[in-house]
């Protein structure tokens, strides 16, 4: 027991570590205020891209929607902090607003976790495409009543809110982000939701309430982008329905599939690298985007498991098969292009 | 009494009447064997016991409650467990996790719990871990718990089905051909397993089953299934000398039991 709490302190130590050496480096200039930003924007898409993770990755239902909980939880934290802070006076960030931040983060998260409720009950008895395009017909939904609410600026989105997330809320977010998902995916909702993508019909004649459980995966889900949403609003100060469209959400489909699917440390590394690589690439022009695709269909071909290849970082304490190193990179090209099924030479028959 | 009870139950998919008139009531530890030639329902059979199929009519009792219109998990948690014909385990775990997803209705903690990581959840995961490598070890699988189930030999991976239907306690194991596809070998140890079961756990079995060998030498009553007809039932001796059994599987003039004796 000694052992296994000298060694959390450990990790403990390297999240301050990173913390530290990313603000010193802003800090001190190296980092631009610019580069912050995107770096800050990254520890959002990154809150997203778990919660992703754990209705594509973990339950193995396919949501194309989760940009419209993103903006249930922008847009009503962002009406809860401009209505509440005038109302109590306050102007500068002291306490007390850091506080009602909080409390707008929460109220965002939960009126979309609520949302995701509503939507999981009667849609989670359809699945795979059909689940896809539901929750895509959803996400857009939400989009297109914000753009006739005007008591949120309608189409031309919503002015005025004030800047009170920053890299430390949306670190210590992001930290507790991955410590739920941890918690959730080795507890036993989490190993029911697994037996549920694994398989469906064994995991309910093994006791599972499937639809019980894809609820609650979706709920924690749903709530977690309405906190990604709420960070979101209050770092850019400004959001539009278009924020919240769907490119947003296949954009996290992006950072899920490169980082690797149904992994913690995947989710991470992918939509870290992938809202940070196009800011690098930004001298090649209009070429980045060509780089983009290029690294796209790189991990598809070469690394279907993603960049981590299914594994997770050892602290995480979840127990995964890394993908297995194949050298011969011939014989996967050849793969690609073999006929499923056929054993390659058929095609050269009549 | 009996644990369970089925009477007079069919099913209908369009127009095709595949179970027909269906009677079976199992006695508390009995092993019973359903036979039948390809296509005869016996798999519809388990599916509707197990509540994947809604019976288009009859009544299916367990301890005297209906099941009909349960889900299975909800049949589950009265305590019928079963395997599947076309192995349906959770490939992508560990040979732990799929005994442990079975393991899960004993874990009371709730969502908070699990999320927070609280003392309780802990005892309580720690106790799901100890009792299911305790489970796997009575099967001599606790040196295989942490391999990929996926990865599992054929015949292993079939006695993990097992090991996991064991794993939610039930009462009554349907099994459905454990041995499909084994070699003879392989069919004793399917046959050393269920007698494993049968000895270790206070449990009822249905078992359907296609090598006749091995049906004639474990089942105590045995049911002959043919067009989702039951066409006949009693003892493995009756059985085997039943002119319309060998009519079923022989067809009308064949050999007279030599071969379905196995």
């Amino acid at each position: 027991m000694k052992n296994n709490k000298k060694t959390i302190k450990k990790e403990y130590i390297c999240f301050i570590a990173v913390y530290l050496l990313l603000y010193l480096l802003h800090y001190v200039g190296i980092i631009s205020n610019y580069m912050f930003q995107v770096i800050m924007l990254a520890g959002v898409n990154i809150i997203m891209t778990l919660s992703l993770n754990l209705v594509n990755g973990i339950t193995g239902l396919f949501s194309l929607g989760h940009a419209g909980f993103m903006a249930i939880g922008a847009y009503i934290a962002a009406i809860v902090t401009t209505t509440v802070l005038p109302m109590l006076g306050i102007s500068a960030k002291n306490f007390a607003s850091e506080f009602i931040f909080l409390i707008a983060i929460l109220i965002g998260g939960g009126i979309a976790a609520f949302g995701g409720f509503l939507i999981a009950r009667p849609t989670l008895k359809v699945r795979g495409d059909y689940l896809a395009i539901i929750t895509l017909g959803f996400g857009e939904v939400i989009r297109s009543v914000i753009r006739l609410i005007e008591y949120v600026g309608g189409p031309r989105g919503m002015i005025g809110i004030p800047k009170l997330a920053n890299f430390t809320w949306i670190f210590v977010v992001l930290l507790l982000t991955v410590y739920v998902s941890r918690n959730f995916i080795t507890s036993t909702y989490g190993r029911a939701c697994l037996a549920i993508r694994e398989n469906e019909i064994a995991a309910e004649a093994m006791g599972t309430d499937a639809r019980h459980y894809k609820t609650i995966a979706f709920t924690l889900s749903a709530f977690m982008a309405g906190v990604a949403g709420a960070l979101f609003a209050h770092l850019l100060m400004f959001i539009s329905p278009d924020n919240f469209a769907y490119s947003k959400s296949s954009d996290l489909l992006v950072y899920l599939y490169t980082g690797g699917v149904g992994t913690i440390t995947g989710s991470v590394v992918g939509a870290f690298l992938m809202t940070i690589l196009p800011e690098f690439l930004r001298f090649m022009e209009d070429w980045r985007l060509v780089i983009y695709a290029l690294v796209l269909l790189y991990t598809i071909i070469f690394k279907p498991y993603g960049i981590a290849g299914n594994r997770e970082l050892k602290f995480l304490g979840i127990h995964t098969y890394a993908e297995k190193k194949e050298r011969n990179w011939k014989m996967r090209i050849m793969k690609l292009f073999a006929k499923k099924g056929g054993n390659g030479h058929e095609r050269f028959r009549g | 009494m009996s644990v369970l009870e089925a009477k007079g139950v069919g099913i209908t998919f369009g127009g095709l009447r595949a179970v027909n008139d269906f009677n079976l009531s199992l006695d508390k530890g009995e092993l019973v064997a359903i036979i039948g030639p390809n296509g005869a329902g016996k798999t519809t059979i388990f599916n509707m016991l197990s509540g994947i199929y809604q019976p288009t009519d009859g009544e299916i009792l367990i301890d005297g409650q209906s099941i009909l219109k349960k889900s299975p998990h909800e049949i589950n948690l009265m305590g019928v467990a079963r395997t599947f014909q076309n192995i349906r385990l959770f490939t992508k775990l560990s040979v732990l996790d799929n005994v442990k997803v079975a393991m899960k209705c004993k874990a009371t903690y709730g969502f908070l719990d699990a999320i927070l990581r609280t003392k309780k959840c802990k005892k309580e995961e720690q106790m799901i871990e100890e009792k299911s490598l305790e489970l796997l070890s009575l099967f001599s699988m606790d040196n295989v718990s942490h391999l990929q189930a996926g990865n599992l030999p054929y015949g292993e991976q079939r006695k993990l089905e097992i090991v996991r239907a064991l794993a939610t306690d039930p009462k009554m194991l349907f099994l459905d051909e454990p041995a499909a596809g084994m070699n003879e070998v392989e069919i004793e140890e399917v046959m050393e397993v269920i007698a494993n079961v049968r000895s270790k756990f206070d449990i009822t079995v249905l078992l359907i089953e296609h090598h006749m060998s091995m049906v004639m030498k474990i089942a105590e009553r045995i049911k002959v299934l043919d067009f989702g007809e039951t066409i006949a039932e009693g003892k493995p001796e009756e059985i085997q000398t039943n002119p319309y059994v060998i009519e079923a599987y022989l067809g009308k003039g064949g050999a007279a039991g030599d071969e379905i004796k196995g």
